[in-house]
């Protein structure tokens, strides 16, 4: 994988869109009990031909990365033939996929096809444990059978692992495991209610008790570290340089801010770049704007994000209630002398 | 190099035009090698993505730079030489 912090740097900078998140559908073989789909009754894809129209268009605005999401993009008949589009037009090219669906012949072709990595989620090296909460028997084996072919082919890959009440007890096997074959991973026990508001995956949360215990262990594992938010620092620093495609056209700010700024099928991808009021507005949010969290005494070891303040408390400037406990706890412990947090919090996994 | 040769890139770049600078720039995700072009060298390169001979790129570029076509020749068979090198773009049959 790239390291591109100072091409993003320069990005936020100018507001130069570089990367763009596209949900290529929102079809997907698990029912993964945490999920931000709010209903799987309904099911968009994006059509090959709109997509090669925004293809167009990216390249001509300067977009240089493309991540691809769902759903789950291997159930389009299409993915290979929209891979090969992005890449024969020279995008940096990722792709989120739960990997179960992925097979030799397709791995292959992906390396042929140099996309810079593939990110995946694992819930827990147990299949009960994995399968309970992707709602699907055998799918964590389908997805290891498929890490190993990864492996084998030298792609590289990113491991989710989102630490949840039902796996609260697996993420250091987890990283033994991607230690083991040279991949990198992410660990969060961040969960974000439903796009269209519902709470319920809240309820899977792991509590404070376990927080208390655990949390500066997972921040150590993940190397995240502190940030000194001064007043000028830009709250959503990534929507100065992205943007998230939705599978039904609607353009967000964030894959975690769902507030739509235009739609794809009205508007192009430019003037709703350049022309969003909704848009500039988050992209030039300080920390000094929002109403409690400039003055909070935990900010400093706070990953707070607004999308999930407007999802979760209706309000973009509003303080995450459990990103504040997560914050404090960190305090207490470091205020405590045990080590010295330096560096900067890495963002949550969005 | 014969003046009539022609190039593409290789498939394992990822390139792009900054477009506040206007450099171009290169990853090969072969080795994660990383390039700025500017200039002369922006010109080859986007020449290279019209599929222009070395013959052709020479005739354009000495109408936007004040030199002559011979030296100019040169500094392209270079640059492109260079290019070659480096595994970014290969000659086209």
């Amino acid at each position: 994988m790239k390291s591109t912090s100072n091409l993003y740097e320069f990005a936020s900078k100018n507001k130069t869109l570089t990367a763009i998140t596209i949900e290529l559908n929102t079809n997907c073989n698990w029912r993964c009990k945490h999920c931000y789909i709010d209903d799987y009754s309904y099911e968009y894809e994006l059509s090959f031909n709109v997509i090669k129209r925004l293809f167009i268009e990216m390249r001509k605005m300067g977009v240089v990365d493309l991540l691809f999401t769902g759903g789950e993009m291997f159930l389009r008949k299409d993915i290979l033939e929209i891979i090969k589009l992005a890449r024969s037009m020279f995008f940096d090219v990722s792709l989120f996929t739960n990997a179960s669906l992925l097979n030799e012949s397709v791995i292959k072709s992906l390396k042929c096809l140099y996309i810079d990595h593939i990110s995946c989620t694992l819930f827990s090296l147990d299949d009960s444990i994995h399968d309970s909460i992707t709602g699907v028997n055998g799918s964590l084996q389908k997805t290891m059978e498929n890490l190993k072919l990864l492996k084998q082919y030298n792609i590289d890959v990113e491991v989710k692992h989102i630490i949840t009440n039902l796996n609260m007890h697996e993420h250091k096997r987890i990283v033994e495991y991607c230690t083991s074959m040279g991949f990198k991973y992410r660990l969060t026990p961040s969960i974000w209610s439903k796009k269209d508001g519902d709470h319920s995956p809240l309820n899977l949360k792991v509590d404070e008790t376990y927080l208390r215990k655990n949390l500066i262990e997972i921040d150590e594992l993940r190397s995240s570290s502190k940030i000194v938010k001064h007043e000028n620092l830009f709250v959503c620093n990534a929507t100065r340089y992205s943007l998230f495609i939705m599978a039904n056209g609607d353009v967000t700010p964030c894959t975690n801010l769902y507030k739509s700024i235009g739609n794809i099928s009205e508007n192009s991808l430019k003037d709703i770049w350049k022309s969003s009021e909704y848009l500039n507005k988050v992209q030039n949010l300080k920390w000094k704007n929002l109403h409690v969290c400039k003055n909070c005494e935990v900010s400093d070891f706070c990953m707070r994000c607004s999308g999930i303040a407007l999802l979760e408390h209706g309000d973009l400037l509003s303080c995450n209630r459990y990103e504040r406990i997560n914050a404090t706890i960190r305090k207490e412990y470091y205020s405590k002398g045990r080590r010295r947090h330096n560096g900067k919090i890495c963002s949550t996994i969005c | 190099m014969k003046g009539k040769s022609k190039y593409y890139y290789e498939n394992s770049l990822v390139w792009q035009i900054e477009p506040v600078t206007e450099t171009i720039y290169v990853m090969n995700k072969k080795n994660e090698s990383s390039y700025l072009f500017t200039n002369v060298e922006k010109e080859i390169w986007l020449a290279i993505n019209e599929r222009r001979s070395v013959i052709e790129i020479t005739n354009t570029l000495v109408e936007i730079y004040d030199i002559s076509s011979e030296i100019l020749r040169k500094d392209i068979i270079k640059f492109i030489s260079r290019l070659l090198d480096e595994e970014l773009i290969y000659e086209i049959n």
